[in-house]
């Protein structure tokens, strides 16, 4: 290299490292980030002790982290460049076909939490059925996409086999508790692929870690005529699309934009009056559907407007007898809905949110009904589980 | 404060560039001693006083024995010496060792002394050594003393080699810390090998990383034998190219100010035998062991046992060096073994092998040592090395194809990198072209932007950016 020809390259050089230096410091901070769906590191504060304590270091290089320009950009070049180089997934999830982002979730199954939510829920199930029969209590866990969907994945992707871990919390809970969503799933799927232009025959979103309504309204059916609660008929619900422009959290966690999903909805044929109380305060809603949460990134936060502690449905005008406490994570939001018709009351509590005693909460109301209702990874790794004996 | 950060690329160095070319000559060691500082107290606000104290003692040292030799007083010269190395050596071995040494002395007595829990400082090891080399080298008069503070403080804490090496020895540099000649051209390599070593990092030992993670977490109680040499292979490279990557990052920004340190490694995976490994894997290391430790000891000039006597003592303390556990120093002594076998059994035998087999046989070697090295952030401890020769009891599954071609590509720039093919083909392409070819210079510029906006891309969505060496 010669004197020449070292200008130039100094000159790129220095163009970059001052160019990007400045301009990610001259443009403005963005309060969060719409892709990522979390708020952005701000500025830090300066102060001595903030400053000796490492703390502002930690957050100022965060916030550079956050706040460089053209953030979404670069994450793209990123996830683009792993694609050209063959690679299958990304931060735990695989790119599958039919544009499907499915999680691993691989790792949670092998954690010491996952076995020991299996002993709590035993422990749970086998005092709930000292009082309520097999008619009345019920466990669902929800396989994820990533076992359901296997043939999606790539080629020889060889991860967790969540029947494994189903099988094994079957295998400890009273007869006739378990739901086997999987195997409804998993019949709905090998049918969904005989007609598959169909539309609303997916069963995950392909963007989102949830499972979609259709799916809910499949093993919602089979468990209420297993548990001879009653029968859906054809013509009994109508299904519609709320919205096409559905992009979930498995996307934002790349930074990628993935192929929008449509969230439906279904209501009951005849409707009927019920009301909502959210977490026992002034917050009553007359819909289980928030509006609001479509205009943002997170919209499976439609229904119910996202998690809370407790939900209590009362529909005053069923006169069934009967009450039921759902104790779920958020793949019970489009399924509890369903549950409505059938009903005098319907109190969905969330472990994770829920800050009191669960077993004094089912001894004070007297609940004709038990459903447990989680996703397999979430229920795994879902350290709250121990609060079901608490 | 790491390189391969956004910090660093867009903050510290476009404002250390402007001050150090901003200020007379006579000012830039104050400079770097200052901006060096800063460096290392951004991520070890405390601990900056530590490594102040280091250089204190060591420059205080130096004077003392440049005093004594002077005025031929030898003997108070060598107390001086003693004396200044014990409390440089003392500082590491509290910090680095006190609580192995306590957590081993409660096992062995059975008494319930509690830890110290001190967070280990970073790049003590190789400050340490830096200053003791120093002592040293102005005792033997192979370097002269360095009266100027700011000139000796501007040596230790150099920030590009300041917290993973490459270790520089003083009597290379002293002449550059008194005189040297900042150029455009030396800038411009500077700036191609600082390149170089970022995307070693960023995109092939951190992606490396990421394959290694999804292998080493896995129960190897049934893994496959070649899934347990991908595992094994990607952090044999991600080592390589982690550290490498930072030496190449050291000399390039050293260039950048017009210091010239010596290099590091050498294509340390085409190497043949062990012997010729340790020649080029962490260069600075094995030098600073050889002149302070071996040759001192005698070396191999005093027969066969002393030869293996002090054989054993260097590697047991280049394997703790390394780090403060046991499987630290299991490493070491299985070099030191290798090493005096391969002197005084079967080299010679070894020599006559295809050139193939002894590749097999050093690179077989070489990551079994790995295993031993990451010992403990391996889920399943010794199943692994089993799972390695068959104990998972099949030899590949579905799984194995999935690693394999899902990191197909990785995985060519990983072996392709880690040799001298690269250059060799450009070499060949180019041809007969000289280095200030325009081609070469432009194709050259190309390849180190597009490696840089790549690097910078994988930084923004990064969550993934350790550096494996910051732990010694």
């Amino acid at each position: 290299m010669n004197k020449h020809q070292s200008v130039y390259v100094n000159t790129i050089f220095l163009l970059l490292v001052f160019g990007l230096g400045l301009a990610s410091l001259l443009h403005p901070s963005s309060e969060r980030s719409e892709t990522e769906n979390r708020p952005l590191q701000q500025m830090p504060a300066l102060t001595w002790e903030s400053l000796f304590s490492g703390q502002f270091s930690e957050d100022y290089e965060e916030y550079l982290s956050d706040q460089f320009i053209l953030r979404d950009q670069w994450i793209t070049m990123k996830t683009d460049v792993e694609r050209l180089c063959l690679k299958q997934d990304s931060n735990d999830v695989y790119f599958a076909a039919d544009d499907y982002l499915i999680e691993k979730h691989s790792d949670v199954f092998a954690q010491d939490t996952a076995q020991q939510n299996i002993q709590r829920l035993a422990g749970f199930m086998q005092q709930m059925s000292e009082r309520y029969d097999q008619d009345h209590l019920s466990c669902i866990i929800v396989p994820n996409a990533v076992d359901v969907l296997a043939d999606k994945l790539p080629p020889f992707a060889d991860p967790y086999d969540e029947e494994i871990y189903l099988e094994k919390i079957r295998s400890v809970l009273p007869q006739g508790v378990w739901v086997d969503a999987s195997k409804i799933l998993k019949d709905a799927y090998a049918k969904s692929k005989e007609a598959p232009d169909q539309a609303g025959n997916e069963l995950y979103y392909r963007t989102d870690h949830h499972w979609k309504s259709a799916s809910a309204m499949d093993v919602f059916a089979a468990w209420i005529a297993q548990k001879h609660i009653g029968e859906v008929v054809p013509g009994q619900f109508t299904v519609s699309e709320v919205s096409d422009t559905f992009e979930g959290t498995i996307a934002s966690r790349l930074g990628i934009r993935g192929r929008a999903d449509s969230i439906e909805r279904y209501d009951p044929a005849e409707p009927f009056d019920y009301y909502l109380i959210y977490n026992r305060s002034d917050d009553v809603r007359n819909s289980v559907y928030h509006e609001a949460s479509l205009d943002t990134r997170d919209q499976y936060a439609y229904f119910y407007g996202g998690n809370y502690g407790l939900i209590e449905a009362k529909m005053p005008d069923a006169h069934t007898g009967r009450s039921l406490l759902v104790i779920k994570d958020s793949y019970a939001h489009c399924f509890t809905p369903l549950t409505y018709g059938y009903f005098d009351k319907v109190d969905m509590l969330d472990p994770r949110y829920f800050n009191e005693s669960i077993l004094q909460r089912i001894e004070e109301e007297e609940y004709t009904d038990i459903l447990f209702l989680f996703n397999a990874a979430g229920f795994a790794e879902e350290t709250s589980i121990a609060r079901l004996l608490a | 404060m790491i390189f391969s950060s956004l910090l660093f690329l867009f903050r510290f160095l476009p404002i250390v560039l402007i001050l150090y070319y901003a200020v007379p000559k006579k000012l830039r060691n104050l400079i770097l001693l200052l901006v060096s500082l800063v460096f290392y107290a951004w991520g070890e606000p405390v601990y900056v006083i530590l490594m102040i104290v280091s250089i204190l003692i060591s420059w205080t040292g130096g004077l003392a024995v440049d005093h004594f030799q002077v005025r031929g007083n030898d003997r108070a010269a060598r107390i001086s010496l003693a004396l200044s190395v014990a409390l440089g050596l003392s500082l590491l071995f509290f910090f680095k060792y006190a609580d192995f040494a306590i957590r081993t002395f409660d096992q062995i007595t059975g008494s319930d002394i509690p830890l110290l829990q001190l967070a280990l400082p970073i790049g003590i090891s190789f400050y340490t050594f830096q200053t003791i080399s120093y002592i040293i080298d102005v005792y033997r008069g192979s370097a002269s003393v360095q009266r100027n503070i700011i000139s000796y403080g501007a040596y230790v804490t150099m920030f590009p080699q300041l917290i993973a090496g490459p270790i520089v020895q003083y009597k290379t540099i002293d002449r550059q810390l008194r005189s040297r000649k900042e150029s455009s051209e030396e800038f411009a390599e500077g700036v191609m090998r600082f390149m170089t070593g970022l995307g070693k990092k960023v995109l092939l030992a951190n992606n490396a990383g990421v394959l290694w993670d999804s292998i080493r977490g896995m129960d190897p109680g049934t893994m496959p034998a070649l899934t347990a040499w991908i595992g094994i292979a990607a952090y044999t490279f991600q080592i390589y190219f982690d550290f490498s990557g930072y030496s190449d990052m050291a000399i390039g920004l050293g260039h950048m100010f017009g210091f010239r340190f010596l290099e590091n490694f050498e294509y340390p995976y085409e190497s043949r035998s062990v012997t010729e490994f340790w020649r080029r894997w962490h260069i600075s290391l094995g030098t600073w062991f050889r002149e302070y430790v071996y040759i001192p000891l005698g070396g191999n000039r005093a027969g066969t046992l002393k030869l293996i006597r002090n054989t054993m003592i260097v590697w047991f303390l280049t394997g703790f060096w390394h780090g403060a556990d046991w499987n630290f120093m299991l490493w070491g002594l299985y070099y030191g073994i290798l090493l005096l076998l391969e002197k005084l059994v079967w080299g010679k035998q070894l020599e006559k092998l295809p050139s193939w087999v002894r590749h097999v046989y050093c690179m077989v070697i070489v990551m079994v040592g790995w295993y031993l090295f990451s010992y403990n952030e391996i889920a399943g401890g010794t199943h692994y090395l089993a799972a390695m020769f068959g104990a998972g009891g099949s030899f590949m599954n579905r799984g194995t194809v999935y690693f394999l071609y899902s990191n197909a590509v990785l995985l060519i720039f990983l072996i392709a990198g880690s040799t001298s093919l690269p250059s060799r083909i450009a070499s060949r392409i180019l041809g007969k072209c000289a280095s200030s070819n325009t081609a070469t210079v432009a194709l050259r510029g190309a390849f180190t932007v597009a490696v840089f906006l790549l690097s910078v891309a994988y930084l923004v969505s990064a969550s993934y950016n350790p550096f494996l060496y910051f732990r010694f």
